[in-house]
């Protein structure tokens, strides 16, 4: 159940070098092509459901999916679905016998439709040659079985820091452990007044993969252990609790925080009123656009290091008439030459196969190599929704007081056991 | 034929349409979803008979018990101050401002209630932000300390309020508003030579007249907070810890989060239970005399 | 002197009242100013500052470009007004039976439409669907518009036609009026204010609908606008520059409904001409 990314140790060797990222990258072309060669999936409709990326992703992958059309006679039809509503689409769709062949999906969603036999293994459709080549094909083993191919991985949580604001406090590095984040925000709050780290507890259960989760791994502990059970009474989970809630009781971090969502926190750190605080590596961009002289830390340590990672994935869909084809199709979306674009014009993230190009900001290059084993992605397992809101209500309550750190703890355990 | 049966005939043809199209789409549906409240039905997979489980467990669980509370608090917060609010504003415009300055009052009373809720929520998130908020900066002026509205249990459910009477007034404004126009003013004009001031008129006519569209209001009012789930899902998301959780929005979270159909149906038809009893005890108080 | 007094206390009290209502007006106003600025940002939240606002379009022609806009326009307009008036006729003829005629049996079947009412439609959907999908009406108009007739239509109405003289009705059927005649020619037009309410409120709610267009519509040639524009936003970044925009889009189109069936309203009573 504990899975981290791989280690990237091989495959670094590949993506240091642009001259040797690009000689692999046209021989994955060569593989890809030469055994498409002999598909013929003529007539045969295909569905695929996405989110959306980018500026038109209807457009992109109906642009890039043109050549495969045409070579494989098969034609797919692309459905964007919004953020908003990406489950209930599901739900409704699979439901209904009337989903996709191939479909976009979160770590989150993947339980439910794992055990009810939507999902089909893919194992077998690939060859050893192709599982190769996926950098984190091992992370599509989920629930014992390949259920899952890899396919947006990355965005790590980190620890970004305005460091004009660092410097004004007498710091030149971003912390990288507890004590020092402490030490460091008390500083920048006591020299230039602005608030040192913030942490948003007023946000959704989501925001658990910045203001908790992290906490958790870095104090030595685990959303759950490799059974699937969960371990949120361990010593490490009640010193990651104790740490957040002193953080709100040393006054680092601001009084009103259970009233402030993640973009309040990144609206003021882009403001220049916050120094630091937790996000998707993603929102580099935006602080680079708002004129901060940021840096940043994947993430600070204390037994440990570790911060939560996207793990989102192609799955087949049992429920598709074709499968050969639908995995055709997934082996082409995860092409090189499609991810790469895909990668460059539509969601900024690192390559997920060894033939494609690093295209995301190169202040990261090196964190994906360095820190791999120290990326978590969300536990695939039961009831993990349910969980998640209990944890995030009960740890709010901790924080306004109302709870301690244990009780907010055991108040989930007896949750989580009560569910079954 | 005697007029009686010919009114029985006219009857049905008249309302048949209507009532086959809400038998189809949302009588049998709700058959249905009272028969997957005895299952345990993911959607996923076909449902899975296990009596009234799903009722024992939601009677114990935490969020269910929260949410209770909360959409009673609700309820007793929206429904009258919005009721009251509409049926004012109305009876102004209609009384002193029926020209084009009150059309355009109303017209800006209707902009919340057109406004998506997720701007709404996020309006009122900015107005009462603890720290830079306009709400707090008025208060400061009258020497009240911040006061941490959506970050703290005691008060975060009341600003949800506040935000969905403002988004609602304008709505029920236009059937107040329709109501008054529904009264011949001939009833006023015979009680200003009677002599009675507009106060008088207000509490001996015009309430009188407006009661079948009061209940008309009172009742979807309560209906409909009773089933709060925008604004708590713009705003708070059901927090901070569990204090606006309402029912609906547990509903939500178990059919569509959680993959828990099933138990949704269960609180559903808890949440049926509580809708008719307070409706019917609205209904001593404000109903058509003669039903 | 007394009259003098009268009609000055009058005026200080109608210049109070006036000032007051603009006040809430003004604070109604605020979300559609603060969306209108927000729309001719790029700011990637829903705060920004006045600094940010440029007065270019550019979001507005991104919103074009983007979500093929006339197509879910198109479907948006039909879809709002079908519904319309499906309702306002269904839902007229209803409130007729169950207020005028009192048929054996009408107290129960308005019973059984208030109870409708009384059921969140998160747990109706699912069925609702499943049906639809086995009638084969997925990404069909009619999919999207028959499950929007409910029993708040026919509630509202129905109170309004309490007030519809019983007399009137007699007279004109001692008259040798038929059925259909005096349903359309004297309660029609005394429901006006009713149903110019309905239809505002119908066409609001169907112009805004956006779970049940998204998941009944597979087809992009039948998303609706709430749909199509939906898929602006991100995951971690959203220009709401561009969100609003659309946004401001959708809003217009209820928004002159309104502002045009306001004028009808006072028309349709005047005409009426009955009830003073």
């Amino acid at each position: 159940m504990k899975r981290k990314l791989i280690s990237l140790l091989l495959v670094s060797a590949m993506l240091s070098g642009c001259g040797a990222a690009s000689s692999s990258s046209s021989t994955a072309q060569a593989t890809t092509s030469s055994s498409s060669g002999t598909e013929d999936f003529s007539g045969v409709e295909l569905s695929f459901w996405t989110a959306p990326f980018g500026e038109n992703d209807a457009q992109f992958f109906e642009e890039h999916l043109a050549a495969w059309e045409e070579r494989t006679g098969a034609t797919v039809n692309v459905e964007v679905i919004p953020w908003d509503s990406y489950e209930e689409k599901y739900m409704t769709g699979v439901a209904s016998g009337t989903g996709p062949d191939v479909g976009y999906m979160y770590n989150e969603m993947l339980y439910s439709y794992i055990e009810s036999g939507a999902i089909e293994p893919i194992d077998s459709y690939f060859t050893e040659e192709e599982k190769a080549n996926y950098i984190y094909w091992d992370n599509g083993n989920v629930l014992g079985k390949q259920y899952i191919l890899p396919y947006v991985v990355g965005a790590p949580r980190v620890l970004f820091a305005n460091m004009d604001l660092l410097a004004e406090a007498g710091y030149d590095a971003v912390p990288t452990t507890w004590d020092e984040l402490v030490e460091v925000s008390k500083a920048v709050t006591e020299k230039t007044g602005k608030i040192g780290f913030d942490v948003p507890w007023g946000g959704y259960f989501g925001d658990l993969n910045e203001i908790y989760f992290p906490f958790l791994w870095q104090a030595g502990g685990d959303i759950c252990d490799d059974e699937g059970n969960l371990t949120l009474d361990t010593d490490a989970a009640l010193t990651a609790a104790e740490f957040v809630y002193s953080l709100k009781t040393d006054g680092v971090i601001s009084a009103s925080c259970v009233s402030r969502d993640s973009s309040a926190v990144s609206d003021d750190f882009r403001a220049g009123e916050v120094a630091m605080y937790i996000g998707a590596s993603v929102g580099a961009k935006k602080n680079t656009e708002a004129g901060i002289n940021w840096d940043y830390v994947p993430f600070t340590t204390n037994v440990e290091g570790g911060t939560m990672v996207a793990n989102d994935s192609l799955v087949l869909m049992s429920s598709s008439k074709n499968k050969e084809a639908a995995v055709s199709l997934m082996k082409e979306l995860t092409s090189p030459e499609i991810m790469q674009a895909f990668h460059e014009q539509c969601y900024q993230m690192p390559p997920i196969t060894t033939g494609e190009t690093y295209v995301d900001d190169a202040k990261f290059e090196s964190m994906y190599t360095e820190y791999a084993d120290q990326f978590h992605a969300l536990p695939v397992m039961k009831n993990f929704s349910q969980i998640e809101s209990a944890l995030f209500a009960n740890l709010q309550q901790m924080m306004m007081d109302e709870l301690t750190p244990e009780e907010a703890l055991n108040n989930t355990m007896e949750y989580a056991s009560s569910l079954g | 034929m005697s007029k009686k049966a010919k009114d029985n005939l006219w009857g049905w043809i008249f309302v048949l349409p209507s009532f086959l199209t809400l038998v189809v789409f949302i009588v049998i549906p709700i058959i249905r979803s009272f028969y997957y409240s005895l299952t345990e039905y993911s959607v996923l997979s076909s449902p899975k008979f296990i009596g009234i489980q799903n009722y024992i467990a939601a009677f114990q669980d935490p969020f269910v018990q929260a949410s209770l509370k909360n959409t009673f608090i609700y309820v007793l917060i929206t429904v009258p101050m919005q009721t009251i609010l509409s049926m004012i504003i109305a009876a102004v415009i209609a009384m002193k401002f029926q020209n084009r300055y009150g059309r355009f009052v109303k017209a800006c009373m209707f902009i919340p209630v057109i406004s998506s809720s997720v701007l709404v929520g996020t309006l009122f998130t900015l107005l009462f932000d603890t720290d830079k908020g306009i709400v707090n900066s008025v208060l400061a002026v009258f020497g009240v300390d911040a006061i941490n509205w959506l970050g703290q249990s005691s008060t975060a459910l009341v600003t949800v309020c506040i935000a969905a009477i403002w988004k609602n007034v304008g709505y029920f404004l236009v059937i107040f508003y329709a109501g008054l126009m529904d009264i011949p003013t001939s009833y006023y004009e015979a009680a200003k030579v009677d002599g009675a001031g507009k106060i008088r008129q207000f509490f001996s006519i015009t309430l009188p007249c407006l009661r079948p569209i009061t209940y008309l209001v009172l009742t979807l009012g309560i209906i409909w907070s009773f089933q709060a789930f925008d604004m708590v899902y713009a705003m708070t998301q059901g927090g901070p810890g569990k204090s606006t959780y309402t029912l609906v929005y547990t509903i939500y979270n178990a059919a569509f989060r959680e993959y828990r159909m099933g138990y949704a149906c269960a609180v559903a038809l808890i949440l049926f239970v509580f809708i008719l009893v307070v409706n019917n005890v609205q209904r001593l108080f404000f109903g058509d005399k003669e039903d | 002197m007394v009259d003098v007094n009268k009609s000055l206390s009058n005026r200080v009290l109608n210049t109070v009242l006036g000032i007051l209502l603009a006040l809430i007006a003004v604070i109604a106003c605020f979300p559609f100013v603060y969306m209108m600025l927000l729309s001719f940002t790029n700011s990637t939240s829903l705060r920004f500052s006045l600094s940010d606002v440029v007065f270019d379009f550019a979001n507005y022609k991104d919103v074009f470009e983007r979500t093929n806009f006339l197509i879910p326009l198109k479907n948006s307009i039909i879809v709002s007004i079908c519904t319309c008036l499906l309702n306002c006729v269904l839902c007229s003829m209803a409130a007729y039976a169950l207020e005028k005629k009192r048929f054996k049996g009408s107290k129960l079947v308005f019973a059984i439409y208030m109870a409708t009412l009384a059921v969140p439609g998160q747990v109706t959907m699912i069925p609702i669907f499943l049906m639809m999908r086995d009638m084969g009406l997925m990404n069909s108009y009619i999919a999207l518009i028959l499950p929007a007739c409910d029993a708040f239509g026919v509630f509202l109405v129905k109170q309004f036609m309490s007030s519809v003289p019983d007399e009137l009705l007699e007279a004109a059927q001692i008259d040798g009026a038929g059925e259909v005649y005096r349903f359309v020619k004297i309660v029609l037009p005394l429901i006006m204010p009713a149903l110019v309410s309905l239809t505002v409120f119908t066409f609001i709610s169907a112009w805004n609908n956006f779970l049940w267009p998204l998941v009944i519509c597979t087809d992009s040639d039948m998303q609706t606008l709430t749909v199509a524009l939906s898929l602006l936003k991100g995951k971690f970044e959203t220009n709401y520059g561009l969100v609003m925009a659309g946004s401001a889009l959708t809003f217009i189109a209820p928004f002159l409904l309104y502002a045009f069936l306001q004028k009808q309203f006072v028309e349709g009573i005047a005409l009426s001409g009955v009830k003073g």
